[in-house]
């Protein structure tokens, strides 16, 4: 069921600045205090914070998703899992205090993990779409940017025919390359 | 090829309803019809999603940066008053210190960041597209100079000068998965810009917070060019 917290999700998705300002008013100082307190900076807790927003725009985007728990354990789970990352590749540092009260929900625990995973997918599919040629990248980019195929052909200067046979072809050599990649597995099944 | 074809007619809804009725029995019927589906959906579908939606992401980050910097202030300097009153025969006497601490939060990419050197100077009779991008690259807008950097390399991808400032606009505003992709394009191995783009890659793994990668990256900036002394200095911290 939808948790009332989801108009913050539609406020990422449509730049609503007023709700906006609104998580960083009331979700911004347990993040900033989690971070400082495990090793962090200032600036790395911003960078976090604004990662994790991102993460949770980006799978809002990219699937009907619908929040299912409080918005600040889900956001809160997103950025420690971002800075455990951080941690784990550093040497020097870990992490030594942690209150997760009211936090640790299995439902926030499994929305956060599909918003990673679909995050990291997507780390992988542009990786195989930069291995592409520099026209395949460019058409496909354009193509998937909402323009119609009459102005793409327009645009790269190309018969309509040739682009759509040419769209056709490069998708197919980027699932190749998806296919052959050995994290295949790891991304997409 | 024509399978993919099929399958995208399919999910952009250009199928009447007996296609669509057929397709979806096949879909049932044929294992490796319902493979490429899948492969479709979690690939073709998703990367299109993304950047059908990479103008909203651009402005939302955009507003993310600025109330950033209203609710995450650096402390650089805090200074403490403190009074003590001492003992005082006549009681009048009263010694006023101050003590002051700083608190440092900054982290190893801070101390390392500044480019006030880079600038990117064009030549005459460049598209109007570029030379704004340019400028809203040397004032430091750096979201405004990612959209025109990337048009124009589009039809430019050799232009290595624009190929870095676009690298570091995209460190700047956090892209650091982008950034990494534009540092290790392979032109720029042998050209006058290598040594940037190695630099700049170690600063975008440090700002990623991967020290393992970064030290890796500066460990291949030798002697004698000019990035060498400050990979030095910058291993020296990490390690």
């Amino acid at each position: 069921m939808q948790h009332k917290d989801h108009r913050y999700i539609t406020a990422l998705i449509e730049n609503d600045t007023v709700l906006i300002k609104e998580i960083y008013d009331k979700f911004s100082p347990k993040i900033k205090n989690y971070v400082l307190s495990n090793s962090g900076s200032m600036s790395e807790a911003k960078d976090i914070f604004q990662e994790g927003l991102i993460s949770i725009f980006s799978k809002a985007t990219n699937s009907d998703f619908v929040l299912t728990c409080p918005f600040e354990a889900y956001l809160f789970m997103i950025c420690r899992s971002k800075w455990l990352n951080v941690l784990r590749s550093s040497k020097k540092r870990k992490e030594t205090n942690v209150d997760l009260e009211g936090f640790n929900s299995v439902e926030a625990e499994c929305q956060c993990e599909e918003a990673l995973l679909t995050e990291e997918r997507l780390s992988f599919l542009e990786r195989k779409m930069n291995a592409l040629d520099t026209s395949c990248v460019k058409l496909l980019k354009l193509s998937w940017s909402g323009v119609s195929m009459d102005e793409v052909a327009n645009k790269l200067g190309l018969t309509y025919a040739y682009v759509r046979k040419k769209k056709s072809l490069c998708k197919s050599k980027l699932i190749e390359l998806i296919r052959t990649d050995n994290d295949y597995n790891k991304y997409l099944e | 090829m024509e399978r993919w074809d099929e399958i995208e007619r399919y999910f952009e809804g250009e199928m009447n309803e007996e296609e669509t009725r057929i397709f979806e029995y096949n879909i049932q019927s044929d294992e490796l019809l319902r493979a490429d589906v899948k492969d479709y959906e979690k690939s073709i579908l998703l990367l299109k999603k993304k950047y059908n939606s990479e103008d909203r992401r651009l402005a939302l980050l955009k507003t993310l940066k600025e109330e950033g910097k209203k609710h995450f202030v650096e402390k650089k300097t805090k200074v403490v008053p403190f009074k003590k009153a001492l003992l005082s025969v006549a009681a009048v006497a009263a010694i006023v210190l101050f003590g002051t601490y700083f608190l440092n939060n900054g982290s190893l990419y801070e101390e390392y960041e500044s480019h006030e050197s880079v600038s990117v100077q064009l030549k005459g009779g460049q598209d109007e597209g570029l030379i704004v991008a340019v400028e809203n690259f040397n004032t430091n807008q750096y979201d405004d100079a990612v959209i025109g950097f990337e048009n124009y390399l589009m039809e430019h991808p050799k232009d290595l000068q624009i190929l870095k400032a676009l690298g570091i606009s995209y460190l700047e505003i956090n892209e650091l998965e982008k950034a990494i992709n534009v540092f290790e394009n392979n032109d720029f191995k042998g050209s006058v810009f290598e040594h940037d783009a190695q630099w700049y890659e170690a600063l975008t793994y440090l700002k990623m917070r991967d020290e393992n990668k970064c030290v890796l990256v500066l460990k291949k900036i030798v002697k004698g060019t000019p990035y060498y002394k400050q990979a030095q200095d910058l291993l020296d911290d990490i390690q």
